[in-house]
């Protein structure tokens, strides 16, 4: 007989659950099961937080722990659901990057090694006029990935 | 540190050449090329290696399995990014150390200047990317070196 819930990804969310618990940042986190691209977020923040290195020639790829906790907490803070899961990449210096996309539209969340971060609506591969905007809250994140999501806009 | 100077030595028709990250590569339009992440260093301070003065072959050898993209100088420059030789800075076992440069812009612009400036770089046509090398099979090493650790 088959197991209903065979998935690999099915399978591997009790151990993330096990860790997330213990992350106070997190705990007041949006639910993985109504947001499933926080799952892939939060889990490659935390493979590019082990697995950072400095690489001459290429760039410094660690992220401190609070740029880590910084990232964390802005994720766990969008209520938004039906997003696809994003893209992290390392910015060498200690920085990270997140990219939503969908269709021409993406959003790109920029944060900096000291927790400074920047949102940019992007549409057919180009900056959108006024388009960058300082986060200084979740709401702010939030707004942009509604743009992204609206098809109106 | 942002480049202190723009290496005049470094002619507006030279390529440099920039390894790249895994994620550093994005296909839009049916073109593969580099993200702006691949340029957006957090000290302004991005590695790169000149054309010419160290092989392909050898950045390829250095940096098994990456990616490598072939950036003209004059996109650099025409974004205003400056180029700086610092062979201290090249990895270990490189054989031309002074090959070695970063490029960014002198005056530490804001994030989303930086971004934009980035973004129209890795955008134009003049980009190419090459392949890495494929990593070795581990069981054929282990095959090769039987008594390696």
């Amino acid at each position: 007989m088959i197991p209903m819930f065979a998935t690999n990804s099915l399978t591997e969310v009790p151990a993330f659950a096990s860790w997330a618990q213990g992350m106070p940042q997190i705990a007041n986190a949006t639910s993985i099961s109504n947001s499933p691209w926080l799952y892939s977020a939060l889990t490659q923040v935390r493979e590019i937080e082990w697995e950072g290195e400095l690489i001459p020639g290429l760039g410094d790829l660690r992220i401190a722990v609070q740029t880590a906790m910084r990232v964390r907490k802005l994720l766990s803070s969008v209520e938004i659901g039906g997003l696809a899961a994003p893209v992290v990449a390392p910015v060498s210096g200690g920085g990270l990057s997140i990219v939503w996309s969908l269709g021409m539209k993406e959003v790109k969340l920029s944060v900096e090694p000291g927790g400074d971060a920047v949102a940019f609506k992007i549409a057919d591969d180009e900056i959108v006029p006024n388009g960058a905007t300082d986060i200084t809250t979740p709401t702010a994140l939030s707004e942009h990935l509604t743009w992204m999501l609206d098809p109106r806009t | 540190m942002p480049p202190a100077s723009d290496d005049a030595s470094i002619s507006g028709d030279s390529v440099v050449l920039r390894v790249l990250h895994p994620k550093w590569v994005t296909t839009k339009g049916g073109r593969e090329r580099p993200t702006s992440d691949s340029l957006l260093d957090s000290n302004y301070e991005n590695s790169c290696f000149l054309e010419g003065e160290i092989s392909l072959a050898e950045l390829q050898v250095l940096f098994i399995g990456r990616k490598i993209a072939r950036i003209p100088v004059s996109l650099l420059r025409a974004e205003g990014f400056w180029l700086e030789r610092r062979p201290g800075e090249a990895p270990d076992g490189c054989t031309r150390p002074s090959s070695h440069l970063v490029c960014g812009p002198p005056d530490a612009p804001v994030r989303g200047i930086y971004e934009a400036k980035a973004r129209r770089i890795v955008r134009a046509l003049g980009i190419e990317i090459l392949p890495g090398l494929p990593r070795p099979d581990p069981e054929v090493l282990e095959q090769a070196n039987p008594n390696q650790e």
